[in-house]
């Protein structure tokens, strides 16, 4: 696909930030956008909000979107859709959403130093912008609300995930290999900081190979072949794949290199962002572990965050959403909510 | 009526015979390839763990799945027909078929990616060999149409396995992957029948020239719209191999394989100009890429390096292919 | 230079080509204002020998003089510098372009900043000395038929100040008329004190044209004879060695065959009005046309190649649609292209491949080739076409164009199947002995019950080979005509047409 590694780069997109700079808001018209700091007393009935997010072609943003919207449009807010997965088209759309006057711009960014031109507009202009997901380029920390997912977080259970199944074998050490998103974007750095801090706490579980799997099952699964045929089975206890549409992959390399998955003393893989796959993975005992960064939550928090911002209640600039780790132990209580994408 | 037309015998010994001769861009062509060999051999046997089993292995195992889809792209190829474009899509919604199809079994999933596979790209083989259309510009419009359908119909969102039949895919029978085994069968009967069959020679007669082909009668839209059902068939396979290695598929499934596709076309020497190449050069060139990324990956250079040398692979192949046709012709 | 000194030498140049020795120690020289001619049987060397001329090959051994200096021609361009001035037997001129500024290309004078006015007056001279008076300098090339492509070519070359200019088949696509001004255009040429090399199959042509003539077998120089001391038949000797096969030629009443072939009221929209035609089993019929009578179209009707064109056309009396070259053939119609290289073979394949292309299904069970069917089909038609069974897999393309002709015809050959054989100028860039050769080859098919259709405006092998003879002019049909005919009454037909030529045979 044209965009395949935007697509997954945005997909992974592990943060979500909402940064509130101005409100807008006048009733109904879009020319309204002032600079005050709050979104007004009027609350979010007949508010126009510019909606800059991830295409539908991309699951993840397919899901979000549809509850996103749907949630707004339910209170009562007018959502132009900007939708795309193309980093260029996004930069063309958010201009055009500018030029639009909305009372808010919601956005989420494909290529964050692409984007940062963009945002100083619309903070010229006093148009408010609230990114999702993934963090903004430090330069324009200040200048948007944020309703980020916590990458780090979701690196640390990852982690945890791995250490928590091969002590459960009885393994006091293991090596361990990880293969990323986009080595460049924030989600898979954050990721990594969050996993490394992590396993510094056990040393003796020691990361042997990091690649950069592009946010792509099919580049992460051949990579994973060629680190089995690498280290062999007896020198990977742990893999990492940062989706679970890569730690999939990793375990289908795993059992064609014969080595064993899971199990009394088989490799531990984890992943870290839900989808159904990963689910009945774990349900199927091959998958260990992963954790939430779903859709739905984070489309919830943002659509939340709106209102709030709408209705005057001034929600922090930078929110974090609640990610959790997931397991067989609690797969009941976050099976639903990881099924849809 | 023998020999009418060598009335006047002539000995013909000192007509100029191009084809006997040798350039100095042929055995220039020949160094560099030799060169080229002993290098990757030496950095090969140098690198770490690259000359073990498991490893040759690995490398096949990574091959197989774009070279599947390549040994389709071959065919259409060789017909004359440059590239598909549309492959990633194609294959993405296969996969998505396929997976969804696990709650009939494994063999009508099967079938119905196979079916689906042929349609998608037969009815544009059918398009180009009919109706000559040219296939770079109808692929690029529906690889967009494609996806585009693909994301309208499953809502863009990713297809979970209805059923487990599809895990026999990744089943490792004398501890190899079956897709290795896929590939290498295929490619033998996709090698017989461009050498052995009357399909196969009006094939490479289509892809050297088209309008003498038609002129003498070829059926040169048949021949074409084959090739291309074929291929689809093909890209079927690599769909259904690669949708139960992720055991997930959504439309970005086919990721960057439409371009790895050709590339292993092309690195194994078959020129796009159509009318020369052959299935087994596309599975060294499948392999040689494969093999060429694992050196660099066990070296420890970054997926960013992998993919540049990917491409100096491939414009080095095309210059010493074209050097090698010139230095022929002069 | 004062004409009668030579300009340029050949010095005993060798040229190999693998094991091939193309050129061995060729040695000859031309005066200032000499036309001097180059023959030889296809393969005896000559083209080796104007490619070395021009900077395309360099010689082994020996040398290359041009008013006495030995020159290193390295490339085209080099050679270009150096005064030699090339006209190939394949246009290079780009249709897309406008008269003059085809007449530009690569005129090593050309500068950044044109002066049109100047240029254009020197360009008007050069058009007019190749006899194109009527044509436009800014007139599209693409407007221009084949004939005075050709012209615009050599003018190209005249106009590039060169001292020898080579003229490599520079009539083989020309009319009568047309080489006529070609020739009148050498004279002048040399008239300025210029060299003239002349490359040419046309024997007649040499003789009328040239003042010496280098024949040239097997790589090496036969001799230098002044013209007048030659005919055509002592040409042809030093050529061959032997004297050529000539053929009988049939009379009228020789066989009276079934119709096979009937057409009626075949149009192609500007090119061809209303022809009819029936072929009868066993004859040879020729379209006498000259470029742009609508020969050559009538020709690629019938075979399926014009989709615009409309006609009733039957073979053994069952209804044929136009427009299918596949259609055709399935009704037993094989048509040899003169374009043989876009339309006809397939050059990087092997002549194995090339003579069986159109035969798969006679070689195949279930679609698998046979390759005892294959190798035996093969015999055959190798042994039809008399070509040796080592070249089967050289690249056709590897060939002289005259076995590249014999692989095209004879693919249409040795079936049963084929009813009426069309041949658009089969005989174009072909040799003499080839030429010979393809003639018996069309008596053999209509001895087998075929009948024969091809175009031509060589005077002498109409006479040779039809036994009907259907002029055309500007898209009609002038006459019919049935055993002998002057050659006079042809050309005049098919120069003038019908009407002007009463009006011409008034004393």
């Amino acid at each position: 696909m044209i965009s395949a590694h935007v697509t997954h780069l945005k997909l992974a997109g592990a943060a979500a930030a909402v940064a509130l700079l101005a409100t807008g808001c006048g009733g109904g018209s879009s020319g309204g956008g002032t600079s005050a700091p709050s979104g007004g007393a009027g609350g979010i009935q007949g508010k126009t909000i510019d909606f800059v997010g991830y295409g539908k072609d991309n699951p993840w943003g397919a899901y979000f979107n549809g509850v996103f919207v749907k949630k707004l449009e339910a209170e009562g807010a007018k959502i132009r859709d900007l939708t795309t997965m193309d980093p260029g088209t996004a930069v063309s759309n958010f201009n055009q959403a500018i030029a639009n006057r909305p009372d808010l711009i919601v956005a989420a960014l494909l290529d964050t130093s692409s984007m940062v031109v963009p945002i100083k507009k619309a903070k010229q202009a006093n148009i408010p912008v609230l990114v999702f997901d993934g963090r903004p380029d430090p330069s324009t920390d200040g200048d948007v609300m944020q309703v980020l997912s916590d990458s780090e977080a979701l690196g640390t259970a990852a982690a945890q995930n791995l250490v928590e199944g091969m002590k459960a074998q009885g393994k006091t050490s293991g090596n361990i290999i990880a293969i990323t998103g986009t080595k460049s974007g924030f989600a898979s750095q954050d990721r990594m900081k969050g996993f490394e801090a992590e396993l510094a706490k056990t040393p003796a579980y020691k990361v042997v190979d990091v690649q950069d799997g592009n946010w792509d099952p099919t580049l992460s699964g051949r990579i994973a072949t060629q680190l089995f045929a690498k280290y062999g089975c007896a020198g990977i206890q742990g893999a990492y794949g940062m989706a679970d549409y890569q730690a999939l992959p990793i375990i289908a390399a795993a059992k064609q290199a014969g080595c064993e998955v899971a199990g009394k003393a088989g490799v531990i893989v984890t992943g870290s962002n839900c989808f159904k796959a990963g689910i009945d993975a774990i349900k199927a005992g091959t998958l260990y572990g992963t954790a939430t960064e779903d859709p739905g939550t984070i489309a919830e928090q943002t659509a939340d965050y709106v209102i709030r911002y709408f209705g005057g209640q001034k929600p922090p600039a930078k929110e974090l959403v609640k990610e959790e780790r997931v397991t067989k132990e609690n797969l009941a209580q976050f099976a639903e909510q990881c099924s849809k994408a | 009526m023998n020999n009418l037309l060598s009335a006047p015998a002539r000995p013909e010994a000192s007509v100029p015979e191009p084809a006997r001769r040798r350039s100095r861009t042929e055995v220039v062509v020949t160094v560099i390839v030799v060169l080229a060999v002993l290098a990757a051999i030496v950095a090969g046997l140098s690198t770490h763990r690259f000359a073990t089993i498991a490893n040759a292995k690995a490398i096949i195992t990574s091959a197989s799945l774009v070279g599947i889809a390549a040994l389709g792209l071959t065919l259409i190829t060789i017909g004359g027909s440059a590239v598909s474009l549309a492959i990633s899509p194609s294959v993405a919604a296969v996969g998505m078929i396929f997976l969804s199809a696990q709650s009939l079994g494994l063999v009508p999933a099967l079938v119905l990616a196979l079916a689906c596979g042929i349609l998608i790209t037969g009815l544009q083989g059918a398009v180009v060999g009919y109706a000559a259309a040219n296939p770079v510009l109808l692929t690029i419009a529906t690889s967009f149409a494609i996806a585009g359908l693909a994301t309208g119909i499953s809502g863009g969102e990713t297809v979970s396995p209805t059923g487990t039949g599809y895990d026999r895919l990744n089943a490792t029978p004398g501890g190899v992957a079956l897709s290795v085994y896929a590939l290498v069968v295929l490619a033998l009967i996709l090698e017989w029948t461009l050498r052995r069959t009357a399909f196969g020679r009006t094939l490479y007669l289509i892809g050297e020239n088209r309008r003498a082909a038609w002129a003498a009668g070829l059926p040169v839209g048949r021949t074409t719209a084959v090739a291309w059902f074929a291929a689809g068939a093909l890209f079927a396979v690599t769909a259904a191999f690669t949708a139960a290695f992720n055991t997930s598929a959504n439309v970005n499934l086919g990721g960057t394989l439409t371009f790895d596709a050709i590339a292993a076309v092309l690195a194994g020497g078959t020129p796009i100009s159509g009318g020369r190449g052959s299935a087994l050069r596309t599975l060294a060139g499948a392999v040689l890429i494969a093999a060429v990324s694992d050196i660099l990956l066990l070296r420890g250079y970054s997926t960013g390096v992998q993919i540049m040398v990917k491409g100096l692979i491939v414009l080095l192949v095309v210059i010493l292919v074209h050097l090698r046709a010139k230095g022929r012709n002069a | 230079m004062s004409p009668g000194e030579d300009l340029v030498r050949v010095d005993r140049l060798v040229k190999s080509f693998g094991n091939t020795r193309a050129v061995r120690a060729a040695s000859f020289s031309v005066a200032a204002g000499e036309i001097h001619a180059l023959c030889g049987h296809n393969g005896a060397g000559k083209s080796t020998v104007v490619k070395m001329l021009s900077g395309q090959e360099a010689p082994d051994d020996g040398a290359i003089l041009i008013g006495d200096q030995v020159v290193d021609l390295r490339s085209r361009r080099v050679a270009q510098r150096n005064g030699v001035a090339l006209v190939d037997q394949e246009l290079s001129v780009v249709p897309s372009l406008t008269v003059a500024e085809n007449l530009m290309l690569g005129d090593l004078r050309a500068r950044w900043i044109n002066r049109p006015r100047a240029a254009g007056r020197r360009l008007r001279t050069l058009l007019d000395s190749v006899g194109l008076a009527h044509v436009e300098l800014d007139r599209p090339l693409g407007e221009l038929g084949i004939g005075e492509r050709q012209l615009i070519e050599i003018a190209r070359a005249l106009g590039q100040d060169a001292r020898l200019v080579i003229l490599d088949e520079p009539t083989a696509t020309l009319s009568d008329v047309e080489s006529a001004y070609v020739y009148e255009a050498i004279r002048n040429v040399a008239a300025t004190g210029c060299a003239v090399l002349f490359v040419s199959h046309r024997l007649g042509e040499v003789l009328d044209l040239c003042d010496k003539v280098t024949v040239m077998r097997d790589g090496a120089v036969v001799a230098t004879t002044p013209v007048a001391e030659l005919t055509l038949d002592s040409l042809i000797v030093q050529m061959l060695g032997e004297a050529p096969l000539r053929l009988g030629r049939r009379t009228a009443a020789d066989v009276e065959g079934a119709e096979v072939l009937t057409v009626s009221g075949l149009s192609v929209p500007g090119r061809v009005r209303d022809f009819s035609i029936a072929l009868r089993a066993g004859r040879v019929y020729a379209l006498a046309g000259q470029l742009g009578s609508g020969a050559s179209d009538v020709l690629r009707a019938i075979a399926g190649l014009l989709p615009s064109a409309s006609a009733e056309l039957t073979v053994d009396g069952t209804a044929v649609r136009l427009g299918h070259p596949a259609g055709a053939i399935r009704a037993g119609i094989a048509f040899v292209s003169n374009d043989r290289k876009a339309e006809g073979l397939f050059l990087r394949r092997p002549v194995s491949w090339n003579l069986l292309a159109t035969r798969l299904p006679q070689v195949t069970r279930l679609g698998v080739l046979d390759p005892r069917r294959w190798s035996e089909a093969l015999a055959v038609l190798l042994d039809l076409c008399g070509l040796d069974r080592k070249r089967t897999t050289h690249a056709v393309g590897s060939l002289s164009g005259g076995n590249q002709q014999k692989v095209f015809v004879g693919r249409c050959l040795g079936r049963d199947d084929v009813r009426v054989l069309l041949l658009d100028d089969p005989t174009r860039g072909v040799d003499v002995g080839g030429r010979a050769a393809i003639h018996a080859l069309l008596r053999d098919a209509t001895d087998r019950g075929m009948a024969v259709l091809f175009s031509s405006t060589e005077l002498e092998e109409l006479g040779d080979l039809a036994d009907v003879v259907v002029t055309m002019h500007q898209g009609e049909v002038v006459r019919r005509h049935e055993g002998d005919t002057a050659d006079t009454v042809l050309l005049r037909e098919m120069t003038h047409g019908a009407s002007t030529a009463l009006v011409e045979e008034r004393p």
